[in-house]
């Protein structure tokens, strides 16, 4: 059985707020209910029928055809099954998400896998600010998981984050890892100015080198680490795939002082 | 002699027939802005409730200003003291940065003006004050002032390595030497009640949260407080309004009728530059000094302003009083960190901008009850 389909008519005059549209939340759902299911985020009152054409199929794998920067909250909070965005995202993809797997050929905006906790999000191409951040008044950013970005990433990806794996092909921007509780971040490209401010714990790996760092951030000079191919290894395994870093000796940073300082960032030699 | 006070595409009109052309565009808008606020409490009030009324998104002309101290606030905590409560208690003052000396200038007259005399180990004893950045900023009454000169942008890098100063923890190269952080970490470390005064804006949110983290740092042996200054302060008085009625400090939007807050995509610079959804702005620039957003709006606007000669440039716009200068206001003042009641220096007859609100409010509440 083919999955459920969201074909988008035409550009939205308004932001969508499209976290209904989950594989539990529409398990069983008759079309017209699916179709009458509010998505606006003006007083018009938009509902799924005002937007997309709905072709009815397995609810446990959704498929939006044509995306939009205006699409918020694809996949917020979904424990299982699978979306796919043919086309670009808003914010907050994937917020809150517990398992499940969400793809995007295109880009999305910000605080995409915001506070997730597990399954995976894959977006082939630019992630906008805050990759996995809090949203105001929380204490943590992504608890679990795993996010790949085939693009660049924007200002403070992993911000506040806990647990979990990140993985940007390109570039990072200003202040990557900020506030890092603990997990790891890989990024391929160049990471601006200042990775890890204010980061306690955690673990980066920046394959094209940064900017600049912070001085609160200390050279412990080349270190030929065993874990690092391990690493390499399991992610190559995984659903992250093969990064530009396999187990030669990198030179190590510690920081960030100013705060607890047990962070760690590879460096090429 | 007819005095001009509402105009519809630059053309005089009356009150009535602006009133009935705003209520039109307002009907027509499929995501109305309501921006500006730069008005008194009680214009503050009827701008939310008409931004309710109508489903806008809300945000203030200088949120910009202060969101770099509301951010870290919410989401690390802040140890925040009144200016009144610094100028009888704080013995030692830590400027940072350019911006503080302009924003804050008031502020710093309260600690300048006066000794501490309050407090076992402070009272009695003199003040001092120390800056950090380019600037060598001296007042007229500062008993002892140092100054550290250090680049704008390095202050934040420079503050880390204090806090790591303080810990133990070990530092790399900075701006400063090791030695000169040092001066400053003793200077905050060996005060009895540590007052910093800075800018958020000048350091964002992250830098603001290196401000307030080496705050609560100092807090584990003394005791320590921030003054944040701003240079929009009537936003802080606006944000502080919005949360208690809607639960949010400003950029916010009321579309499905409940307040919901994302603090970029409401902003209101991203809104009236025709990147966001408003295609429609109401504009508030009713206070002593207010500089007109609208002439910078890239949407259609309904601008209620204390000045008659940016008018030309909305659709409908309406010369109102200014809270506080032609009619009796409460308005924030950072002296006092809250609101204080501030008489009228001249008589006008000139509406008030509750009184256009409220009045648009009302047409459109009519509209709606008739169509029903």
């Amino acid at each position: 059985m083919t999955g459920l389909t969201f074909r988008k008519r035409e550009e939205p005059a308004e932001r969508l707020d499209l976290s209904p549209l989950t594989p539990s939340r529409l398990a069983g759902m008759a079309e017209r209910d699916i179709a009458a299911l509010a998505v606006g985020t003006s007083r018009m009152g938009l509902r799924v029928g005002d937007v997309f054409d709905v072709a009815m199929g397995d609810a446990a794998a959704i498929r939006f055809e044509g995306g939009s920067d205006r699409f918020d909250r694809i996949g917020e909070a979904m424990d299982g099954g699978e979306i796919t965005v043919a086309g670009d995202a808003g914010v907050r993809l994937g917020r809150m998400l517990a398992g499940g797997r969400i793809s995007v050929s295109g880009s999305v905006g910000a605080h995409a896998g915001s506070a997730m906790s597990g399954g995976v999000i894959a977006i082939s191409g630019n992630a906008g600010e805050r990759l996995g951040g809090p949203l105001a008044g929380e204490m943590m950013g992504m608890k679990g998981g795993t996010i790949t970005v085939g693009g660049n990433a924007g200002v403070r990806a992993g911000d506040r984050m806990r647990r979990g794996v990140i993985f940007v092909t390109g570039a990072a921007g200003e202040d990557l890892a900020s506030r890092m509780i603990a997990g790891t971040i890989v990024v391929g490209g160049r990471a601006a100015a200042t990775p890890g401010r204010l980061m306690k714990r955690g673990t980066l790996v920046l394959c094209s080198g940064a900017e600049r760092f912070a001085p609160t951030f200390l050279d412990n000079g080349p270190a030929d680490l065993l874990i690092l191919k391990i690493m390499a290894d399991a992610f190559a395994k995984g659903e992250v795939g093969e990064v530009p870093f396999h187990g030669a000796p990198m030179r190590r940073l510690g920081g960030d002082t100013a705060v607890l300082g047990l962070g760690e960032v590879f460096l090429p030699l | 002699m007819r005095v001009d006070t509402a105009w519809i595409d630059g053309q005089p009109a009356t009150p009535e027939a602006a009133l009935r052309a705003a209520a039109d565009l307002l009907d027509s808008s499929r995501q109305p802005f309501v921006g500006g606020l730069r008005t008194d409490v009680i214009g503050l009030r009827s701008a939310l409730s008409l931004a309710r009324r109508i489903g806008a998104i809300v945000d203030h002309a200088g949120s910009a200003a202060v969101y770099p101290f509301i951010v870290p606030a919410r989401e690390s905590g802040a140890f925040l003291a009144a200016p009144a409560e610094m100028r009888r208690r704080a013995d030692r003052v830590l400027i940072l940065g350019n911006a503080a000396a302009r924003t804050g200038a008031d502020v710093i007259r309260m600690l300048t003006d006066a000794e501490p005399d309050l407090g076992a180990a402070t009272r009695a004893g003199k003040r001092r004050f120390m800056t950090l950045g380019s600037k060598n900023a001296t007042w007229p009454g500062a008993q002892e002032t140092a100054h550290v000169d250090c680049a704008s942008e390095e202050i934040v890098d420079v503050l880390g390595m204090v806090r790591a100063t303080l810990a133990g923890r070990r530092t790399g190269e900075g701006a400063l030497g090791e030695e000169t952080v040092a001066t400053i970490a003793s200077f905050v470390a060996e005060a009895s009640f540590c007052c910093v005064v800075f800018s958020p804006a000048e350091f964002g949110e992250l830098g603001t949260e290196q401000i307030f983290g080496l705050v609560a740092d100092l807090n584990e042996t003394t005791r320590a407080s921030t003054l944040p200054v701003f240079a929009e302060a009537d936003a802080m008085g606006a944000a502080l309004q919005a949360t208690w009625t809607a639960g949010f400090p400003l950029r916010l939007s009321f579309g499905r009728g409940a307040a919901e807050h994302d603090a970029a995509l409401n902003a209101s610079e991203r809104q009236l530059s025709g990147a966001g959804e408003a295609d429609l702005a109401v504009l508030v620039e009713a206070l002593a000094g207010a500089s007109p957003a609208t002439l910078e709006a890239a949407i259609p606007a309904i601008l209620l302003t204390a000045d008659p000669a940016s008018a030309g440039s909305a659709k409908v716009a309406f010369h109102v009083a200014t809270a506080g200068r032609d009619q009796d206001g409460v308005l924030y003042d950072p002296r006092f960190g809250g609101f204080i009641a501030k008489t009228a220096q001249t008589k006008s007859e000139l509406p008030s901008v509750a009184a256009i609100l409220d009045a648009l409010a009302e047409q459109i509440g009519e509209r709606a009850r008739d169509a029903a």
